[in-house]
């Protein structure tokens, strides 16, 4: 700003101004009279020192990432020159990142005076002292016998030490740089405002489209939302449970809009790829057979007292051998479809042969429990082999992702509980009869 | 100076006697009411659309008494003396530092003219009512202190007087653009879901600032602690609706009266005029009579902004030409 617009400043930053501007700051008018009286005035902020204050530019996406360690440098003529719009807001701020700014500089010089001295202690050259000769030297001088590594001595750059300060968010006249500002949410409420553009201009170009035209895809099925700390980081403001919830409404409404493929990029940006978890678990080794074949022995596969072992060979022909039986081991078809059913999924049925060796189910496997269910443990027995080949197939290369989400991978650890005394079996009373 | 003084208090003094003895009357020259064969009922809570109630006025008619003269100069003596009080109280709080406003007045060329930015050719009252500002709420719903904005009533809704919407929209534009040309912030308000992204869009677009969600008392009132350290705040508030999700009065009413922040608000026949400076009646909630008010302020803001610009380029021209010499 140059000087005639001081002057213009001058002559409507007057009473008149003030008063109707309300909480607009009054500035006197013999404040800008000459330079030297306006240096009095200034007091703190433009000393002799050529310290440096910076003044961050505005950007929707990182506002706040601008710290107070100068981007743009003022000097004392430029302060001058910009005394007619400076306001209060930035005249507190300037004292304040001021104070700071000597605060570090203290600290800096004492930090680089302790590390030659370190040095001296140690009898090392100082300027080959680094951070990590630092703190050996302290862990020598110092030995802290304390379990919390933050409790222990230390000796950092003060810039690690102390946390870093928000950049001003207004600019010399105290005008705040964001449109949201004194929403005091601004990046947040700024992105919502961004998505209900974008729904807009979806619905404009979506005009004649029924709702249930839109086909419903899977594209998103792999990732998630990005969770509301990670939200909280991008926007580096703290937001409430409230305020997600809000976010993520808005969000599944631009999902679910038929014309959702405009805006695919921006969707992405806030969704992040589901971890997967079955590819950190390990998987059974394979053994070589003499005959030329692959297979994997699956020992212990368990369900409630059952306990069998199952060895799935591949290629095969698709031959069951279950306690030297066929698939007809199991009377219910029911067991059958289930033992076959990891087979179907990963799509082996009948190119694998499938031996398996099961004991224990039902202590009284003659007596079946009503004449209906002929059960005896043998649907225990089924899933526990049926266990058994999904691990095997898994080992073999079968898709290790889709057996997880089928279930045929969870070992089933829960066991019979027993009878109590007083019960009729583990829970069940008897009908009770008064009298 | 005394003469005009002596003069003043006279026309002062026939003014207090006519409105002491003065007698209810009743012009049925309105609009409404006057043919009477139009499609348009008057509304039964008041005799006249465009004033209060005179027919239930029960003072008769009175003649001058020596005791009513008597009162009537008590009164203007009081007045007098307390002006001067008053006169001498500014002298003696003037700071010396500060222009009188007289002085500031007449150097501003903003403040001499009545109309700096000819707000007045921003719309015509066919536009008005081409964007349904005249639509109000049902009777039932009619705020009293809205009943001087009212025309009359169609099928159980308040319908506004547009001449009079035009007048106080002229004159808060006016006061908008003025803002604008000081570099005042100004902060656009809001609680209407439906009209919210393009409040918040035209204060995006006129380089203003909007709030249009929740309201938290602090942001005013406490602004040096909801935004950690001292904040200016907005010069001049714009609401689009006064009442906030609930139907009740928005707290930024409350809160910019506290602060002394002026207000500019459309406050629609359900809503309460009192607390705002300029209150613009009109209906709040058809989308298209909100974006013709958006229209409005931004272009109003935009000329203040023009203006301003144009000032500078004028003063910078003057500087480089006085160096040139």
């Amino acid at each position: 700003m140059n000087s005639s617009a001081k002057a213009l400043q001058l002559v409507t930053r007057s009473r008149v101004s003030a008063a109707v501007c309300g909480s607009t700051v009054r500035i006197p008018r013999n404040f800008f009279s000459s330079s030297t009286e306006s240096t009095s005035t200034a007091g703190g902020t433009t000393s002799s020192d050529p310290s440096s204050q910076n003044v961050p530019q505005f950007s929707f996406e990182n506002n706040a990432a601008a710290e107070a360690t100068g981007a743009i440098k003022l000097t004392k003529e430029d302060l001058d020159s910009k005394r007619g719009t400076i306001s209060k807001a930035m005249h507190a701020y300037l004292k304040r990142a001021k104070e700071h700014q000597e605060f570090m500089d203290t600290q800096e010089k004492e930090f680089v005076f302790g590390r030659r001295h370190l040095a001296n202690m140690m009898g090392k050259d100082i300027e080959s002292f680094t951070q990590k000769d630092v703190d050996e030297a302290i862990r020598y001088l110092f030995p802290s016998g304390l379990y919390e590594p933050k409790a222990r001595p230390i000796m950092r750059p003060p810039q690690e030490v102390y946390p870093k300060q928000k950049a001003a968010q207004f600019d010399m006249s105290g005008r705040p740089h964001h449109p949201f500002f004194y929403t005091a949410k601004p990046n947040f409420y700024y992105l919502l405002h961004e998505m209900v553009s974008k729904i807009n201009s979806l619905n404009k170009l979506a005009a004649g489209v029924s709702r249930s035209e839109s086909v419903e895809d899977d594209s998103f099925s792999g990732s998630t939302w990005i969770s509301k700390e990670d939200l909280e980081t991008r926007l580096l403001e703290k937001i409430t449970d409230q305020m997600y919830s809000e976010w993520l409404a808005c969000f599944e409404r631009i999902v679910a809009h038929p014309k959702k493929d405009k805006e695919l990029e921006f969707i992405k940006a806030y969704r992040k790829p589901l971890a997967v978890q079955s590819k950190t678990s390990e998987l059974l080794p394979i053994t070589l057979e003499p005959d030329g074949r692959k297979s994997v022995h699956v020992p212990m596969c368990m369900k409630k007292s059952v306990r069998a072992d199952v060895l799935v060979t591949v290629p095969g022909t698709g031959e069951f051998k279950i306690n030297g039986q066929g698939l007809d081991f199991f009377k219910l078809i029911s067991n059958r479809e289930a033992v076959i059913a990891p087979l179907q999924l990963a799509k082996m049925l009948g190119k694998v042969d499938i031996e398996a060796n099961c004991q224990g189910g039902s202590k009284t496997p003659e007596k079946p429990k009503s004449p209906g269910c002929p059960d005896n443990g043998e649907t225990a027995r089924a899933i526990a082999v049926r266990w058994g080949i999904a691990n095997g197939l898994a080992a073999l290369g079968a898709d290790v992702e889709k057996l997880r989400l089928a279930g045929y991978l969870v070992k089933d650890y829960r066991q019979r509980e027993r009878k109590k005394p007083g019960k009729e079996s583990a829970r069940r009373t008897w009908t009770w009869k008064k009298r | 100076m005394s003469a005009i003084m002596a003069s003043r208090s006279l026309t002062l003094r026939r003014l207090v006697r006519s409105v002491l003895q003065s007698t209810p009357k009743y012009t049925p020259s309105c609009r409404s009411c006057a043919g009477s064969s139009h499609g348009w009922r008057k509304v039964s809570m008041w005799s006249s659309p465009h004033g209060r109630t005179f027919a239930s006025n029960p003072n008769p008619v009175k003649k001058e008494t020596r005791s009513d003269i008597m009162m009537a100069d008590a009164i203007l003596k009081d007045e007098e003396e307390r002006a001067d009080e008053i006169r001498k109280q500014r002298q003696q709080f003037q700071p010396k530092n500060v222009a009188p406003i007289e002085e500031v007045m007449e150097s501003d060329p903003a403040l001499r003219s009545p109309d700096f930015f000819q707000v007045h050719n921003l719309f015509t009252v066919r536009e008005l009512f081409d964007a349904r500002v005249h639509l109000g709420h049902k009777v039932g719903s009619l705020h009293p202190n809205m009943m001087d904005f009212v025309f009359g009533s169609r099928f159980d809704s308040v319908i506004f007087d547009l001449d009079k919407t035009a007048f106080h929209l002229r004159q808060a534009l006016n006061f908008t653009a003025h803002i604008a040309y000081r570099q005042g912030i100004i902060l656009f308000v809001t609680r209407s879901p439906h009209t919210m992204n393009l409040v918040e869009q035209t204060a995006i677009e006129c380089g203003e600032y909007a709030h249009c969600r929740e309201w938290h008392t602090h942001i005013m009132t406490n602004s040096e602690n909801k935004f950690g350290g001292i904040t200016r705040l907005p010069d001049l508030v714009i609401m689009l609706s006064t009442l906030d999700s609930v139907l009740a009065t928005h707290g930024a009413v409350f809160d910019a009266n506290k602060m002394l922040i002026p207000t500019v608000a459309i406050v629609d026949s359900n809503c309460d005029p009192n607390l705002i400076t300029y209150p613009v009646p009109g209906n709040d909630d058809t989308l298209t009579a909100v974006q013709f008010y958006c229209k409005l302020f931004k272009e109003a803001i935009l000329r203040g902004k023009q203006k301003r610009r144009n000032m500078e380029h004028q003063l910078q021209d003057q500087q480089i030409e006085k160096s040139e010499r």
